[in-house]
């Protein structure tokens, strides 16, 4: 019952990291911000694709990335975003977007490693997917459905290894 | 005939199976590594000459963004390392023994795992041949396997919303030969896998072979004799 209430409330999740994104907060002493393009061969030639921007900080001898990440398409639309603790690990919510910048996957990271629910969405804004992250591995139930909201799979997880499939929808 | 005490029963058992020092037996672990993963330095693609000119550019090229930019799946690193940082990867450890011109090759360990996508937020599949084949000819091993895996279902409508297919799983195989030649162990691996991603080979952590990525296109070409697979490596 925990899980699927956090899992309700997680499906809010895109209008909150809106919000967060809009400022940067708690970034710690030190942290510089950074612009990095991303080129792929594109017909032959070199073009841009993309572009990660975030924060980087200096601990010790080892450079790691702190505050909010977001990577964005050629055409400005978000691709990814995220955060980072004060010394590298993902933490809270991360999003995967759609080519319009519609989230496509929503789910949230605790000191680095993925834990709680994972949603995804499809194009038509209708819940593709639900899963359950366990301490970095995908653990319990998970359902997919169809864009028209008709359920096509239950699979259960033990130790992010698939132990059963409940119910696969007649094709 | 005289009555055998247990003690000379027993000594006469160990000097049956003790080694013989001028013919000892010489055993020689094998580690194969294979690991396939996503070059975010090297990503290719041209709309103009193959399947990709039909579809949906926008949807197309945010894939690609997100393949050359999420940072739990942009790794180009190598190594055998099990740390993630790869869609596929897999560990097969032989022991050959050779005694008496004689060889034995028995299989002591094997391993799979895959790695993440969607930021780290997914996890895909991942599955080996279990067990790995290996099969005695002579006084010579044929071995193989393969180490196979596909997006998490959740992951995979980005794939789907692109243009429709089957070609879900990603792989390398590992087929070898081990024999003795001279009296010396002699063993041959040869790679083999999907267009896409790279695939590399490590025996006994020395990288043997590196079949580079193609098109990212091809991730939607089936192969041939399994619809659910990649086109492989010509």
């Amino acid at each position: 019952m925990y899980r699927i209430i956090c899992a309700f409330i997680f499906m809010l999740a895109p209008l909150s990291i809106i919000a967060a994104e809009a400022g940067v907060a708690g970034l710690p002493e030190g942290a510089t911000p950074f612009e990095e393009n991303k080129e792929i061969i594109l017909d032959g030639v070199k073009t841009v694709v993309g572009k990660a921007s975030g924060y980087r900080l200096t601990i010790g001898d080892k450079t790691v990335l702190v505050g909010p990440w977001k990577a964005t398409s050629a055409n400005g639309t978000p691709s990814i975003s995220g955060f980072y603790d004060n010394v590298g690990r993902k933490t809270g919510s991360w999003t995967q977007y759609q080519e319009e910048g519609k989230p496509f996957i929503v789910g949230s990271f605790v000191d680095g490693v993925a834990h709680g629910p994972v949603i995804s969405y499809h194009k038509n804004g209708n819940l593709a997917g639900i899963l359950w992250n366990e301490k970095g591995k995908q653990d319990g139930i998970s359902v997919t459905l169809s864009p028209e909201g008709k359920i096509i799979a239950v699979e259960k997880r033990k130790d992010g290894k698939a132990t059963e499939t409940l119910k696969v929808a007649e094709q | 005939m005289k009555k055998l005490s247990l003690f000379s029963l027993l000594f006469i058992i160990s000097v049956a199976l003790a080694e013989d020092p001028a013919n000892p037996e010489v055993v020689y672990p094998i580690e194969i590594v294979g690991r396939s993963w996503i070059d975010g330095s090297n990503i290719t693609q041209n709309f103009n000459s193959d399947v990709s000119i039909f579809w949906g550019r926008p949807a197309y090229l945010q894939l690609l963004a997100v393949l050359a930019l999420d940072p739990s799946i942009n790794t180009d690193t190598r190594g055998i390392d099990k740390n993630k940082l790869y869609r596929l990867w897999s560990r097969v450890v032989l022991e050959a023994k050779i005694k008496d011109g004689n060889l034995t090759v028995i299989i002591v360990d094997k391993d799979v795992d895959g790695g993440l996508e969607a930021g780290g937020l997914l996890a895909g599949t991942f599955n080996i041949t279990d067990p790995p084949l290996l099969v005695r000819v002579g006084n010579k091993y044929n071995f193989f396997y393969k180490c196979w895996g596909h997006p998490n279902i959740l992951g995979e409508p980005a794939f789907q919303n692109i243009y429709p297919r089957l070609s879900l799983n990603i792989y390398h195989t590992v087929t070898g030969e081990i024999s003795i030649e001279n009296g010396a162990l002699k063993h041959s691996f040869v790679l083999g896998g999907s267009r896409f991603p790279t695939h590399n080979l490590y025996v006994n952590t020395v990288l043997i072979t590196e079949l580079t990525q193609s098109y990212i296109s091809d991730l939607w070409r089936s192969d041939p004799a399994d619809a659910f697979f990649v086109i492989p490596v010509p």
